[in-house]
């Protein structure tokens, strides 16, 4: 068995507004090995929003324990975290996200500039990415000229090219149609082949089959895993 | 760094419109804070443009018991200074002004100063043709500019050995001044003063001084030296000097001193608008912030430390500071020409004012800080945004509005607080020049033509006939069409000749040393000046064409000289003296209403007027006034005409009485007129700053407000919910802004007229022209609020 990449102890996540206190993640019990994809899925309001932003160290867990390659995520500095978001960690978000004044070569080095990454290295590394995604050809333009395909895929570039641990996805269909949907399914699936470890939030059961396993959250608890069949 | 540069300047052009209102902002605030700065730093701080100016001082009297210093000394007093000498390397006095200087045919008023030689070596100048005069001259000699020297005689060479005449004294030109150096005041000719000086008592204050520090001698040190001298005098001389001493200035201070505080204030009032200027700016990159909310989360969530956002924030908000420093010297320098042309005369060192280097580094430095100022808030509120929060679909405004929003009501509260700061000081100085202008003078400004005259006379003789050269002017003058009346005087209200001192009367008091002898203004005048002047007799007479040299001396006296020596009795008939030029008793002949002499802020004081008749010695430098029926400058050229057809040797120059007023009051009003200029801007940056927020506000609460018509509210229910918020925001910007007038608007109490600084009726209408600007600029954004359609408005949320 692979070792860990990703270890969820008894995590919790409660939300106090006023008076109100919300159990978000009820005691997660999470283990992702090295290589691994898992789809996380689950009706609205389920926790697993909550659960990708505490695995990308945007969040941070009320109780439990959350190791990453190894190392204790609990307890770090909010620079450590940044730090650690930047080298360890790749997402992918359903809206996107990538920066309007940007151009495309621009926004896929993003990551590296914050890493400190010398000019050279940081211009190998976006085109080996973009090469990836089949967007080296597109290095000029800036997000509102691509289709919404084209801007995941320079997404996922942007995700790849700092060569994180893992890739956290947020729904990375979610904001496109069927042909577009699948095309990035279809990348993310020959990035886990190259031996890229996935975590993937989504609803859509077509995309969760892509998956080795498919996790099923409900009320803040992991209720059901299943092991998808090896295409 | 670079690349942030390169992403901020990026972002700056395609937000296009941001980044105008925000440079055009910056621009402004920095651009007046450059204009301002620059004069205070060609007045205030530049260096003297002489050799070691900086041990080059005034030396002059302190009173202890007035705790009181004028820059100038008695004869005696400056005889013994120079004769104990120890610590100037150099030392001269200097008297003088403006007077005609005689050319061939013609007669010209020139800045003319007499002076020592060691003059020319306080100031280490050399003359750029011919030689400086020495001690051991015996002939008349005479320093020229180079200006002079080239308006009449072509050049400076061209100047030397040349004859020029004053006061009927042919001085022969020994060398020629460099162009630029024109001390003392306006100075174009220097002329050896005698080495006796002539009047050696220790009570007229006739002398002015410069001198040159010994090197090593500190400024402090030779205080201390002054001051040692002042106590030997003291007790050589207790009549006179037993409450004085000497006081040694820096000569850039004794220059500057009158408008270093109109100057002080100028500073704070443009860095006041610089400051809401910056908040402007920061409210815009709040504005801006909202929906680069995601943008940031997304560079956090790629592993931007809250450090790094906040540089790319900083790094951006430099660049537009930089951007408005850059427009803004260019406003600076068109500020400067307005700033110089629009400047009261007698501003000090304004030819030294212009964009210099130390001027641009100011820029560059309020640019720099100014970018400091408004990023701060920006950054600090992008720095603890909650990224995930940021991140998720709806985000935006869970983040923003959560956070921002009180964060922008504090800055226009800021605004607001600023704004009435600075407007209700422009209140207290507009309701002071209000006062100022309608304060009784005492006497006419309306059609009078002032002709300064001066008639070369050395020696009684001379004189004598000066008068009578003057005098027979005067019928001629008056037959030119449109002049009313003719008459003169020394000592005209406003007007740079004068004179003042002790004077007693007879059978209360006498001149033996030790008297507390009560002061008064003294003032020559023929007869018909107070005619002419529309200063009124209230009792006895005028002088008259036989109050001459040769007949008993006369005086009129002013209304409080009258209460001062002659409360209860009738002054008519009494006799006083003075220590103008001699001490014969005049009889008081009458009593005439006072006058604001100096300006029309000073006090109206004791007055001793003196017939010019009898007065010689001062009778050939003159004010002709002229009542006019016309307009009294249309009459410049006829009587200029006349003087030179019938005496070509006496210099004249023309003025009306309202011109000269009006220059009395030129730095009051030029702080005014500047004050209102910045109170203005700071008030539209206030309403922008309001509007902003409201507009903002209302964005924020539109499914609300879609949600309250849907229940059932009406327009005007939504209305006054947005004018309540900004009467709330505004209340507490007033709040804040009337504790901070009530502390800082003290300072202005030196220079305002009539009015307290904590002048009610200028605090209300500052407040409530406040209110009213602020509801005014909320009023868009609430009509806009009420015509939200609550179906779409829902659909939203």
């Amino acid at each position: 068995m692979s070792e860990a990449m990703i270890q969820l102890d008894g995590v919790k996540k409660v939300f106090i507004t006023d008076e109100v206190e919300t159990h978000a993640l009820s005691g997660i019990e999470l283990n992702v090995r090295k290589g691994e994809y898992v789809s996380i899925s689950g009706p609205s309001g389920c926790g697993k929003s909550t659960l990708l932003a505490i695995l990308g160290l945007l969040d941070t867990p009320s109780d439990g324990s959350y190791t990453l390659n190894g190392k204790a995520a609990s307890g770090l500095k909010i620079s450590e975290r940044a730090r650690i978001r930047n080298r360890e960690i790749g997402f992918i978000f359903q809206a996107f996200n990538l920066i309007g004044d940007l151009n495309v070569y621009e926004n896929v080095e993003l990551p590296l500039t914050y890493r400190g990454m010398g000019s050279a290295d940081r211009k190998k590394a976006v085109m080996e990415s973009l090469e990836k995604v089949g967007m080296s050809h597109r290095v000029k333009h800036y997000p509102s000229q691509l289709s919404g395909g084209q801007q995941q895929r320079v997404a996922v570039a942007r995700a790849l090219a700092g060569n994180p641990s893992v890739l956290l996805a947020d729904e990375p269909t979610g904001n496109l149609d069927s042909q577009n949907g699948e095309a990035v399914m279809d990348l993310l699936r020959d990035l886990h082949r190259n031996g890229a470890t996935i975590c993937m939030v989504t609803h859509d059961p077509r995309y969760a089959k892509f998956a080795d396993r498919t996790i099923h959250m409900f009320d803040g608890r992991i209720v059901e895993e299943s092991i998808e069949a090896v295409v | 760094m670079g690349r942030d540069f390169i992403y901020a300047l990026r972002g700056l052009r395609r937000n296009i419109g941001f980044t105008l209102a925000a440079a055009i902002t910056l621009a402004l605030g920095i651009g007046l804070n450059t204009a301002i700065f620059s004069v205070m730093y060609g007045v205030l701080l530049a260096p003297l443009p002489f050799h070691d100016a900086a041990r080059i001082v005034s030396v002059g009297t302190h009173f202890k018991d007035k705790a009181r210093t004028i820059p100038r000394l008695t004869g005696g007093d400056l005889t013994d200074i120079i004769h104990d000498n120890r610590v100037f390397e150099a030392i001269s006095v200097y008297t003088g002004g403006e007077i005609g200087v005689q050319l061939g045919d013609r007669a010209t008023f020139t800045g003319t100063w007499f002076v020592r030689p060691e003059f020319f070596g306080v100031f280490g100048i050399q003359p750029v043709a011919g030689r400086l005069f020495g001690a051991s001259d015996k002939a008349l000699l005479a320093e020229v500019s180079e200006g002079f020297a080239k308006r009449n005689f072509g050049s400076a060479s061209a100047a030397v050995n040349k004859a020029i005449t004053i006061e009927n004294r042919l001085y022969q030109i020994s060398g020629v001044l460099p162009a630029g150096f024109a001390y003392p005041r306006n100075a174009e000719v220097w002329v050896a003063s005698p080495v006796q000086l002539e009047n050696l008592n220790r009570s007229a204050y006739n002398y002015a001084a410069v001198a040159k520090l010994k090197p090593g001698i500190s400024r402090d040190g030779a205080q201390a030296e002054m001051e040692t001298v002042g106590a030997r005098l003291a007790s050589a001389f207790p009549a006179d000097n037993k409450a004085k001493t000497f006081a040694v200035t820096g000569l850039r201070e004794q220059i500057t001193g009158s408008i270093r505080l109109t100057l002080f204030f100028l500073l704070g009032a443009v860095t006041l608008v610089l400051l809401i200027a910056c908040a402007n700016v920061a409210n815009l990159m709040l504005a801006r912030a909202a929906p680069r909310a995601r943008e940031f989360a997304v560079r956090a969530a790629l592993g931007a430390a809250r450090s790094r956002l906040v540089r790319q924030l900083a790094i951006e908000g430099l660049t537009l500071g930089l951007l408005g420093g850059a427009l803004g010297i260019v406003l600076a320098q068109a500020g400067i020409d307005l700033l110089i042309r629009f400047a009261p005369a007698n501003l000090p060192r304004a030819n030294e004012v212009h964009l210099s280097v130390p001027v641009l580094l100011f820029a560059i430095a309020i640019s720099l800080f100014s970018s400091l100022l408004f990023s701060l808030v920006p950054a600090w509120n992008a720095a603890r945004a909650d990224v995930n929060e940021a991140l998720k679909q709806g985000g935006v405004r869970g983040v923003v509005g959560g956070q921002s929003g009180w964060l922008r009501s504090a800055v226009v509260v800021t605004e607001i607080s600023l704004s009435i700061i600075l407007a209700i000081g422009a209140g207290l100085l507009f309701r002071s020049f209000w006062a100022l202008t309608q304060a009784p003078l005492g006497y006419r400004t309306d059609h009078i033509l002032v002709m300064y005259a001066h008639e070369p006379a050395n020696g009684l003789d001379q004189s004598l006939r000066a008068i009578k050269t003057v005098s027979d002017l005067y019928p001629k003058l008056a037959a030119i069409p449109g002049v009313v009346s003719v008459s003169a005087a020394m000592g005209l209200p406003t007007g740079t000749y004068g004179s003042n001192g002790m004077y007693a009367v007879r059978g209360k008091n006498t001149f033996a040393p030790g008297q507390d002898l009560p002061q008064a203004g003294f003032r020559l005048a023929n007869p018909n000046y107070f005619g002419t002047m529309g200063i009124q007799v209230m009792r006895g007479r005028d002088f008259a064409d036989t109050d001459v040299y040769d007949k008993p001396f006369v005086a009129v006296i002013s209304e409080s000289l009258a209460r001062q020596s002659f409360a209860g009795e009738d002054p008519v008939g009494k006799q006083l003296q003075c220590g103008l030029d001699s001490l014969n008793y005049m009889t008081i002949v009458g009593v005439v209403g006072d006058v604001r002499q100096d300006s029309p802020a000073s006090t109206p004081a004791p007055e001793l007027y003196m017939p010019l008749a009898q007065h010689p010695f001062y009778a050939n430098e003159v004010q002709v006034v002229m009542r006019t029926s016309v307009e009294p400058s249309a009459l410049m050229d006829p009587v200029r005409r006349t003087v030179a057809e019938n005496n070509p040797t006496m210099a004249t120059k023309f003025t009306t009485m309202d011109a000269m007023v009006s220059n009395s009051i030129a730095t009051p009003r030029f702080r005014t007129y500047l004050a209102g200029i910045f109170a203005g801007l700071a008030m539209l940056m206030a309403m922008s700053g309001i509007y902003g927020l409201m507009s903002y506000m209302a964005a924020q609460r539109t499914s609300e407000f879609g949600l309250r018509m849907a229940l059932g509210a009406q327009r005007g229910d939504v209305m006054r919910l947005i004018l309540r918020q900004t009467a709330g925001v505004t209340a507490i910007g007033i709040a804040v802004g009337l504790a901070a007038s009530l502390l800082s608007t003290r300072v202005l109490s030196s220079i305002l007229f009539g009015v307290q600084a904590l002048d009610a009726t200028t605090y209300i209408a500052v407040l409530v022209t406040i209110l009213v600007v602020a509801l005014a600029a909320a009023a868009f954004p609430a009509w806009r609020a009420t015509r939200v359609d609550p179906v779409k408005a829902l659909r939203q949320e």
